[in-house]
């Protein structure tokens, strides 16, 4: 019976090759113009770290002046994101917290011992111990120090696994020396392949499109070092005075990353508590002018905050589902006009002794087949699409690249995962079925004897 | 009314060329009720298509209400179909999206006429026929007999020469088919010159002349009842 | 004309004509809306730099070694750059324009406006030596260019460079206007916050825009302030502008002996500044290009709904258009009566349309923080609907009209 319908499906669209084609095509520039926005989307909406929504906590202080907001802030009722040398030191001392780290971006260069090597640049991440736990690192060879060698600091550093081979062919290297500006730090450990998209311990710089730093050394190297951060700093408030001595150590200025694990949400809740009594001390030396407004955020809400999604990709993804209504709403008075040209042969068919219920099954079929030929045509489209895209967005950035985690990152934007394949061919049903349950009613209600006329 | 000579009309395809009509001849008078008989392929519909002006003839010389209408431009043609001519057709030719009153007005929208004599002829034809009362309703909710009585309103409320009606009983039973034929006998006898194509010999010969067509030319002409001569025709424009 | 014969004819077949409808509604409110919003990105990336972009390339060295000495190699580099055939000047800078990075600071007019809530006009600094107007290629319309007596050398920090500060800037135009709105910035003194030091205007340069901006940072583009300071080491940028057509020769001969010049160095990049501020544009292109592309798909696709509606229609109504004929129309009446109901239909889609663009209109103007967008936009795409629906309904229009009477007669 299926294979009867099927057979019927398959001929009913020969009949009318440009009918039929203009259906298919229809429905399938809707399935690319809708697949391609959701690919696009999706990269950006990803959520890197699922499993500690409820452990893993950014943590911001608004100690900006009590002033109305400037023209071009888009949430000025959020605090600045990252916080002061000082605040930062003192929040460290928590104990309710399982794990805090203090971080910021900075770059160095490597001079490899390797004489055939040339000296490169690296981005460095500046942190204490805790960030390779907190954010889950996978580790090749080694692991990260302790937390005596943030104090010290000790001569340490943690490579990505792409420097790894650059410098050391990809060997386990742990133990070895690495000179990076001219001082020369122990090897503790080899990342594994890390790619956390968005790059959300850091949104600085490309808004988190950007592959996690190549070297890693403790945070007590960014003042021994007078390392300077590369991300933002902003001196918020208006009595900042920049002197030249050590103005990121001693002003009201923000430039670090500052992050915490909890057992559960209760500690949480701790944590906020503890975080609005350090303001309420504060502002009794004239610091924190607002009232408070100290936020301890999970992952996805400081996604959220700092909208990562972006306007375009929600712009984007409004227009593709819109072009797929005006494909649907197309394909549906296609297919309406079709069947009721074609309307004689149904009533032929019942008069034969077809049921109603014979006849919309066939036309469902048949406006199936056309969704599902739409959908795989569709996929084709939309697999060029994002190729295209992928040139169009990305050329320049990947002209520059020569870091492969770099160019795999880029090619994450347009690729086009299982759950999004899933959905194309979800998607493809639906449309086939939303442009065709109508028009198969509409015939199935129609008396055959209309048809059977010699008019 | 109507004259026809020696009027020719041939269809050509890439391989073959039929002659419809050939050498045909005859003349109508005002007045006159005319049936035309044949069989299937004889060239009935060609006539009627070439006496009504649908189409184009390739020979001869065809003379209308004193026009020579042989060799006219499309428009030419519709406008003397518009204003002269009413047809009336085997499948009754409604426009099912339209309701009783909208189908009889739609020739009246092809020459200029203000909407309150188009509304005058309107309601003036279908009294004639007896729909007054039908006049929202549209062409699927009546049956046969009424539907081919909006199509002769529709075409006697341009006050026509000629009413040309193809089978017009053709698809109804015997009671609409007498109810019709009465009807087109009173237009008739009112003055409006009427040709009627039919396969029924019986209303036939209720005409004044029955023309036969075979293989596109005239075959036999009966007389049944001969026209009686008449004072000027009393018109539905009043 | 029979409009109530049409309409009513229309209103009991209204499915093909509202799903017309539905397409075009949507379609006017993704037209007016993505022609917007295009207009709006190919404008952030059109503006003028005011660089001389096609005749500057930037160099950035990076030292890997202790004993780099930044003082002396910035002074050899800048030598040897400046007396190469065919350069027309090089600086230091701290940031390359069109790059992304910038730092800035408030200023005003007086001490006392920079203690207000909100007080001072932020400026954008971009510092170099005596020679970084001319290696930028901007114009000087008022004042002067720095003395070289005036460059401060490097200091030992980047603080410390700031804090140290100048005793003269060179500012934008649009920075000038905004701290002394009546137009009197030369010769003025200006204050900075957070350092709070001051420097008197000794130049005014006509325009420059230092990165693609959305137009609400503008003030973060066009507020710039200049300063006669060399960078601080250990990495530095230069920016050299070469005359025209030399650009490329004097790159790769850069490329090959800059960095031998001095020890303990490489080059991190070199590239044209043109390639730069392309790079830099790219996002607005892309995104203007999917979403103009999207849009015509859009369009055609209502097109073929419309063309399909249309040619359905006159097949369907063969015999009516038939006996149409017959009973007196002409050509034009059956091609008039197309048109018409195409017109009716396309313009309900345009009524409903208007409602849509506008509801879509206030979300995206919210959602980018620009204003929404402007009435000849929706009169524009109703136009421009208009128009296409009567492209796209004339050949199925013209076949409707070119039915012969004699259909109304034949009996299959």
């Amino acid at each position: 019976m299926f294979i009867h319908d099927l057979n019927l499906a398959f001929r009913s669209l020969r009949r009318n090759p440009v009918l039929s084609a203009l259906m298919i095509a229809a429905i399938a520039v809707g399935i690319a113009a809708s697949m391609i926005s959701i690919t696009l989307y999706h990269a950006r909406a990803g959520h890197p770290i699922p499993w500690k929504d409820d452990k893993l906590f950014a943590v911001t202080l608004d100690i900006r002046d009590d002033e109305p907001p400037r023209s071009f802030e888009r949430h000025p009722e959020y605090p600045p994101f990252q916080v002061t040398y000082q605040d930062a030191r003192e929040l460290y001392k928590s104990d309710i917290p399982v794990h805090s780290v203090v971080m910021f971006r900075s770059g160095q260069v490597v001079t490899p011992q390797n004489k055939g090597i040339k000296p490169f640049g690296v981005s460095t991440r500046v942190t204490t111990a805790d960030f390779f736990t907190m954010f889950d690192v996978p580790f090749l060879y080694g692991g990260g120090w302790p937390r005596s060698d943030d104090d010290a600091p000790g001569p340490v550093v943690v490579l990505s696994r792409f420097i790894n081979e650059k410098i050391f062919g990809g060997i386990n290297s742990v133990g070895r020396q690495v000179v990076l500006d001219g001082r020369s730090y122990r090897v503790v450990g080899v990342m594994a392949a890390w790619m956390p998209r968005p790059k959300y311990y850091d949104l600085n710089g490309w808004g988190g499109w950007e592959i996690p730093e190549e070297v890693f050394i403790p945070y007590g190297w960014g003042r021994a070092l007078k390392l300077s951060p590369h991300g933002n700093t902003s001196c918020v408030r208006r009595n900042a005075k920049i002197d030249g001595n050590d103005t990121l150590f001693t002003q009201e200025c923000v430039w670090l990353q500052y992050w915490i694990e909890v057992r559960n949400l209760a500690d949480r809740d701790r944590y906020q508590a503890f975080v609005d009594n350090y303001a309420n001390e504060q502002r009794k030396h004239g610091r924190f002018p607002r009232k408070n407004n100290n936020r301890v955020v999970n992952v996805p809400t400081w996604l959220a905050m700092w909208d990562v999604v972006g306007d375009d990709s929600r712009t984007q993804l409004a227009l593709g589902f819109i072009f797929l209504a005006v494909c649907i709403l197309n394909t549906l008075g296609l297919m309406l006009a079709k069947f009721l040209t074609a309307a004689p042969i149904s009533g032929l068919r019942r008069a034969l002794g077809a049921r109603r219920a014979d006849i919309i099954r066939q036309h469902i079929l048949e406006v199936i087949v056309v969704g599902l030929l739409g959908g795989a045509v569709g996929m084709l489209l939309t697999l060029g699409g994002l190729g295209c895209l992928k040139v169009l967005m990305f050329s320049g950035r990947l002209a520059h690249s020569n870091n492969p985690d770099r160019i795999a990152l880029i090619q994450s934007f347009v690729h086009m995962d299982i759950p999004v394949m899933l959905a194309a061919i979800g998607l493809s049903l639906l449309a086939g079925v939303l442009a065709g349950l109508y028009p198969a009613w509409r015939i199935g209600r129609l008396a055959p004897a209309t048809f059977l006329k010699t008019q | 009314m109507i004259e026809m000579q020696n009027v020719s009309k041939v269809f050509r395809t890439a391989e073959v060329q039929t002659h419809a009509l050939r050498d045909l001849t005859l003349k109508v008078e005002p007045g006159e009720f005319v049936a035309i008989t044949g069989h299937s392929g004889s060239g009935k519909t060609t006539f009627l298509n070439v006496a009504g002006l649908l189409e184009e003839l390739d020979g001869g010389r065809y003379t209308f209400d004193g026009q020579d209408v042989s060799r006219l431009t499309d428009n030419q043609r519709s406008g003397i179909r518009n204003e002269k001519i009413g047809f009336i057709f085997q499948g009754f030719n409604l426009i099912p999206d339209l309701n009783v009153y909208h189908n009889v007005e739609a020739p009246l929208h092809y020459r200029r006429m203000p909407g309150p004599e188009r509304h005058r002829r309107i309601t003036a034809a279908l009294d004639r026929v007896g729909l007054s009362t039908r006049m929202k309703h549209i062409p699927s909710q009546l049956s046969g007999g009424q539907q081919q009585r909006v199509a002769i309103a529709r075409a006697i409320c341009g006050d026509p020469r000629v009413i040309l009606a193809d089978e017009p009983t053709g698809n109804l039973d015997t009671t609409m088919s007498e109810q019709i034929m009465e009807l087109l006998m009173e237009i008739n006898a009112a003055g409006t010159t009427i040709l009627m194509v039919t396969h029924n010999p019986e209303l036939a010969q209720r005409v004044h002349r029955q023309l036969h067509i075979v293989d596109g030319r005239i075959d036999q002409i009966h007389q049944f009842n001969p026209l009686q001569r008449r004072p000027a025709a009393t018109s539905l424009a009043g | 004309m029979e409009i109530r014969a049409l309409l009513s004819a229309l209103w009991r077949n209204k499915t093909g004509p509202l799903l017309v409808a539905a397409q075009v509604a949507l379609t006017l409110a993704v037209v007016v809306n993505m022609a917007y919003i295009v207009r709006q990105k190919l404008e952030d990336a059109g503006k003028p730099t005011g660089l001389d972009l096609e005749n500057i390339f930037w160099i950035s060295v990076e030292a890997n070694s202790p004993d780099y000495n930044f003082a002396a190699a910035v002074k050899a580099d800048l030598a040897y750059l400046n007396a190469l055939p065919g350069v027309v000047a090089a600086s230091t800078s701290n940031n390359v324009p069109q790059t992304f990075n910038s730092s800035d600071l408030p200023f005003a007019a007086d001490p006392q406006t920079l203690l207000n809530p909100n007080g001072g006009v932020f400026g954008v600094l971009y510092y170099g030596t005596d020679r970084l107007i001319d290696a930028l290629g901007l114009k000087l319309v008022a004042g002067r260019q720095f003395s070289p007596g005036v460059v401060m050398p490097p200091a030992a920090s980047f603080d410390a460079s700031i804090a140290r500060w100048a005793p003269e800037v060179i500012v934008t135009r649009a920075f000038a206007d905004k701290v002394f709105p009546k137009g009197d910035a030369l010769g003025k003194t200006v204050y900075t916050g957070l350092i709070n030091k001051s420097a008197v205007i000794v130049g005014i340069v006509d325009q420059m825009r230092a990165n693609p901006l959305p137009a609400q940072y503008e003030q973060f583009a066009t507020q710039i302030v200049i300063l006669p300071i060399i960078a601080p080491g250990p990495n530095a940028r230069y920016i050299v502008r070469t005359k025209p057509g030399r650009r490329d020769a004097l790159m790769a001969e850069v490329d090959k002996n800059f960095a031998d010049l001095q020890p303990g160095r490489f080059i991190d990049r070199l590239e044209g500044l043109d390639r730069t501020a392309e790079d830099a544009r790219q996002g607005y292109r892309a995104t203007a290009i999917i979403l103009s592309v999207a849009t015509c798909f859009v369009v055609i696709v209502t097109i073929v709904g419309i063309v399909g509606l249309a040619a359905f229609s006159v097949a369907s109504r063969t015999k009516q258009l038939g006996t149409r004929r017959a009973i007196g129309a002409r050509r034009y009446h059956i091609l008039r009566y197309f048109l018409v109901e195409n017109w009716i239909i396309t313009t309900g889609g345009v009524v409903l349309g208007c409602l849509l663009a506008l509801a879509a209109g206030v979300q995206l103007s919210r959602m980018y923080q620009i204003p929404q967008w402007p009435l000849f936009y929706l009169v524009g795409g109703v136009l421009m609907l208009w128009v296409v629906g009567l492209l796209a309904v004339l050949l199925p229009a013209l076949r409707a009209a070119s039915i012969s009477p004699a259909v109304a007669t034949r009996t299959v």
